[in-house]
């Protein structure tokens, strides 16, 4: 089956070209260093402030995990855009994706091969980076919920999927990689926004899932709250990435 | 049997039409040059072959089935090369060969055969250098393996010698001569001397349009240029030249130049044998000194220009 030996390629394709290394490598940094920049905060501010006294309260591992989760939705996925934006359109400029699909092989299978490597790359970034995160925290803090902060890790990794799909159903619709990571860039900061606009978008939209991480951690929501975002988002990431495909079908090489 | 049809082929862009009511006949072994100078169609031609690019009009077939992006089932039976062929640059050539295979739905020891085959014959086995190193003419010879490794039926070769120099281009011809006896080539290229070494039919495109259609044989016998290019000397140069204007054979004297009593001429005649027997006889007649006789061949080039002319 084509669909399979693309995405053995493609996964070949992301080891041979190092981007192996960079997806996980931004996602551990911020998995180890979040719970010691929580940790040491109150201290760091502390001795900046000089003669001004300021109370801080004691750091928590919610705290902790707070900031990995900030940080991860901010420069974590503006990492995965940045890798993931040349993903279809830097083989539609080149002309590898004429050789390809001179092939048996449908517009479709190119596509959603690259979004299945792709995603299995971030699968695995996620999943080491959270295991990071979690044992600098236990080696930080008293104490640490492991199911609180599992279950963040997932709503994490469905928005993270979404940026992903919306980054490569970008590059497929265009030839410029800069292009993509525009369009993706833009549906990110969209779908932060849209939230705030509409008590129906803070609920069900994508951006739901990342605004209600911290209340995750705190165990104020459990899965089955954030269910319909949760599908909702993983239908948008799928109906985004067949349109990227449908356009590319559509589209002249 | 005729293994790639168009009709009516048509291709606008904004406003300029590239390709203008194609209607093309290929037949099964041949291999067909589409001749042509830039901007003629050539690529566009291909790329819609090749379901790449959709027509604005009329519909292509090959191989009977009716050309689409989305009919994958003709694909297995050809092969295709495209004018600047890309690579994944982290692999190597059997690597780039063996994924082009599975593609094709080829496995096992048959593909590893089939891999090793075509690396020998491309000159490219034993390289263990990553395809990102390899200089142009190998990606070409690559370009061309690949778009064998399914032992296809036809084989689409946009420009394959466009940018080699002479010895790449000279592997490259010498590599579709090799399997041109096995499979349909339909050649697109822009340089006449190629077509003339592996062509056996050639249409010429221009401005869209194809001009002319025929077999390599029956174009030059309508369109070569029977001609003598002949040099004398002597005093009786201009009843030379009434004399031989009067001869029912000749078509059309040019004069080269002429100083010194020495003049040269390019003769069309209609019939070379006569004129050939002939001239020697006027010339001593006019007691003319023979300084030079040569028989004029018309290439590729000659002919092209003269379809084109005649437009």
């Amino acid at each position: 089956m084509n669909l399979q030996i693309l995405f053995i390629k493609d996964l070949k394709e992301i080891v041979k070209t190092y981007r192996i290394y960079v997806i996980p490598a931004v996602f551990l940094f911020f998995g180890f260093s979040s719970p010691i920049i929580a940790y040491f905060l109150p201290e760091l501010i502390d001795s900046m402030a000089g003669e001004i006294e300021i109370i801080m309260p004691t750091p928590t591992w919610q705290e902790a995990f707070g900031e990995y989760f900030s940080n991860l939705t901010q420069m974590g996925l503006l990492a995965v855009i940045l890798t993931f934006m040349g993903t279809v359109s830097a083989e539609k400029n080149s002309g590898i994706i004429q050789m390809i699909l001179a092939k048996p092989v449908s517009r479709y299978s190119f596509v959603f091969s690259k979004l299945f490597a792709n995603c299995l790359l971030l699968i695995v970034s996620v999943f080491i980076s959270y295991w990071a995160c979690f044992y600098s925290t236990i080696i930080l803090f008293p104490e640490v919920n492991l199911n609180s902060t599992l279950l963040a890790s997932v709503i994490f990794l469905v928005y993270a999927l979404f940026i992903a799909s919306l980054t490569i159903a970008a590059s497929a619709v265009t030839r410029s990689n800069i292009l993509a990571g525009g369009i993706a860039l833009g549906g990110f900061v969209i779908s932060s926004i849209l939230p705030v606009l509409h008590p129906f978008l803070a609920e069900y939209s994508p951006g739901a899932l990342q605004q209600n991480l911290e209340m995750v951690i705190a165990g104020s929501i459990t899965f089955s709250d954030l269910i319909f975002p949760v599908l909702i988002t993983l239908l948008l990431s799928t109906l985004l990435v067949y349109l990227g495909a449908f356009i590319l079908n559509r589209q002249e090489l | 049997m005729i293994v790639v049809k168009t009709e009516n082929l048509k291709k606008v862009y904004s406003e300029v039409v590239a390709v203008n009511d194609l209607n093309l006949e290929i037949k099964k072994g041949s291999v067909f040059g589409l001749l042509g100078p830039n901007g003629a169609g050539k690529t566009t031609t291909l790329k819609m072959l090749m379901g790449f690019t959709r027509p604005t009009a009329g519909n292509a077939f090959i191989l009977g089935q009716k050309v689409s992006n989305n009919n994958l089932e003709y694909r297995k039976k050809i092969g295709y090369l495209p004018d600047v062929p890309a690579f994944y640059n982290w692999m190597r050539a059997d690597e780039y060969l063996i994924f082009s295979g599975k593609l094709m739905g080829i496995k096992g020891q048959a593909l590893k055969d089939k891999v090793n085959q075509l690396l020998k014959i491309s000159g490219l086995d034993g390289v263990d250098t990553k395809i990102g190193g390899f200089s142009r003419g190998m990606k070409q010879r690559l370009g061309l393996a690949q778009a064998l490794i399914n032992n296809p039926e036809i084989v689409f070769l946009d420009e394959p010698t466009s940018a080699l120099d002479p010895i790449g281009r000279r592997e490259v011809l010498e590599l579709i001569k090799e399997f041109s006896g096995n499979a349909t080539v339909v050649l697109s290229t822009h340089i006449l001397t190629d077509v003339e070494r592996v062509c056996d039919t050639v249409g010429i495109l221009n401005k869209g349009s194809l001009i002319k259609k025929d077999t390599m044989t029956s174009l030059k016998n309508e369109y070569i240029e029977k001609a003598i290019m002949l040099e004398v000397s002597g005093t009786e140069i201009i009843s030379f030249e009434k004399n031989l204007k009067k001869k029912d054979w000749l078509e059309k004297i040019e004069k080269e130049y002429s100083e010194n009593n020495s003049s040269k001429y390019k003769i069309i005649v209609n019939d070379l044998e006569k004129a050939r027997q002939v001239i020697p006889g006027i010339i001593s007649e006019h007691q003319l000194k023979l300084n030079k006789f040569d028989l004029i061949e018309s290439t590729l080039e000659d002919i092209f220009v003269r379809v084109v002319n005649d437009q």
